[in-house]
């Protein structure tokens, strides 16, 4: 039953590696040489375009019933837990 | 849908519905902003749980119902007039009958570049009783779990219509991690209660864009794309993805948001469903082991280091995926400007919000609560089978101060 694990394991650990460094390496990039000034923030500044569309609360609802559904935990920034559901 | 900048309150009521479970949560958030710029908001929530699980702690196959009570307050305080650098502060307290939680936090707000850049740096403390119902009223005491978590973030803007954000997340869990209700079959005999390890430490990165495009509307003025990636990773061995797609589109007054999302989960490296024990009525993917797992893996820094017998029965700990899909429109009152004078003034700022969605597992984590024990049935009394599904709901309204 479990013989398909160790390569979604690997699979899972490449991504990863891949995905941080993809990632660290394009913000680091932008954060350099992107500007956008306070005026131009006019689309910036909607809520969709916060965390959660801007939605905290359905974010951290989100978190909670997830955490109790599945074996993970977290990913949303809000801590997790404080319920007996596990 | 733009937030009302000086205060608003909440009400919602969430439902979920599977096929041995019914949460209904009803709850309310309260924000208000002050003059100096501090902020302070705080919420109660009720989690009402109906399960006809026995693992759940139903004496027999009658529903049971627990109540879960949680209120929490959060401050949040700028450091300075001419900065947008904020720190937050925040306390919940949960009850329930036979578990009791505390939990604080911190969190940093830097915002650099001009507001291009912004980090977060934050954690959590949790102290949780857990305890064994006795009757109605009673219980008995099983243990204490304090948790740790602490957390990263960073987004960046790429451009006017373009942020990235990418986060990282750890948690330290310590101390009694199972369910009390939850017995386990070793070999032909049946223990009461699962045996976890007493240390646990899980990572998460996430990472998700927000890209919004202009719409030739003024009707539909935009459309926002929220692709995103979280990647779980802890010491007992789970390893897990979680990829999944948001959309935001206004439509007027209304606002339409979808959501679809797949998790994929390999199981800890203690679970166990040996199969070649064939017992009459139990599904097949049901955690059996023939014998404990002796575990001298992530070890408490702080402990003995000796290894301690593990089992349990908990399909969440083993390997599944789930999907879930989401279709939400929330909807501004503005037409309550034309009436009503003054209250319809405020009113017309009001939103009202209704969601649903499905989410649905390949194996049997729907059934999350225990482990079906005799039936004739080989997926009852509240196994999935091979897929299983669950509905959620949500009705709110958001009203200004």
């Amino acid at each position: 039953m479990r013989s398909g694990v160790p390569s979604f394991r690997r699979r899972v650990r490449r991504l990863r590696g891949w995905l941080a460094a993809c990632g660290l390496i394009v913000m680091v990039s932008a954060s350099g040489c992107v500007v956008v000034k306070p005026y131009q923030r006019e689309l910036l500044s909607e809520r969709c375009m916060a965390a959660g569309f801007g939605d905290l609360l359905e974010l951290q609802f989100r978190g909670h019933w997830e955490g109790s559904r599945h074996g993970s935990e977290g990913g949303f920034t809000t801590a997790g837990g404080g319920c007996g559901c596990n | 849908m733009s937030q009302n900048p000086s205060g608003e309150v909440s009400f919602r009521g969430n439902y979920w519905r599977d096929r041995n479970t019914r949460v209904l949560n009803p709850s309310v958030d309260i924000r208000q902003d002050l003059p100096s710029g501090v902020s302070l908001s705080g919420h109660y929530l009720l989690d009402a749980i109906t399960s006809a699980s026995v693992a759940a702690g139903a004496q027999s196959d009658m529903p049971f119902t627990e109540m879960r009570h949680e209120a929490g307050i959060n401050v949040v305080v700028p450091l300075g007039r001419d900065t947008k650098h904020k720190v937050a502060g925040s306390y919940r307290y949960s009850t329930e009958s036979d578990y009791f939680s505390h939990s604080a936090g911190l969190r940093l707000n830097l915002s650099l570049f001009r507001d291009n850049t912004t980090l977060l740096i934050g954690g959590d403390y949790g102290h949780n009783t857990v305890g064994k119902r006795l009757g109605p009223t009673g219980y008995l005491l099983m243990g204490a779990l304090h948790t740790i978590h602490l957390v990263g973030g960073w987004s960046q803007v790429l451009s006017r219509r373009l942020l990235a954000t990418i986060s990282y997340e750890v948690t330290i869990n310590k101390g009694f991690q199972e369910n009390v209700y939850r017995p386990v079959f070793i070999g032909a005999e049946r223990r009461e209660a699962e045996s976890l390890p007493d240390y646990r430490v899980r990572h998460v990165v996430a990472f998700s864009l927000h890209h919004m495009s202009l719409l030739p509307s003024e009707l539909v003025p935009h459309l926002t794309l929220r692709p995103a990636l979280r990647i779980h990773s802890d010491c007992w061995g789970l390893r897990a993805v979680q990829p999944e797609l948001a959309a935001s589109l206004p439509i007027g007054p209304v606002e339409l948001r979808g959501m679809f999302s797949y998790y994929g989960q390999s199981g800890v490296q203690f679970y166990r469903a040996e199969t070649s024990m064939d017992r009459p009525g139990i599904h097949p993917q049901v955690p059996i082991y023939g014998t404990p797992i002796s575990w001298d893996q992530c070890a408490d820094p702080m402990g003995d280091g000796m290894p301690i017998s593990v089992y349990t029965s908990d399909v969440k700990l083993g390997t599944f995926s789930t999907y879930t899909g989401e279709l939400q429109i929330k909807w501004r009152l503005s037409f309550f400007r034309r009436v009503l004078g003054p209250l319809g003034e405020r009113l017309s700022r009001s939103v009202l919000e209704l969601s649903g969605g499905m989410w649905f597992a390949d194996q049997a984590v729907g059934w999350q609560f225990g482990i079906p024990l005799t039936s004739d049935d080989p997926y009852a009394p509240a196994g999935c089978g091979t897929v299983c599904g669950a509905g959620l709901a949500n009705l709110g309204l958001t009203v200004p101060l």
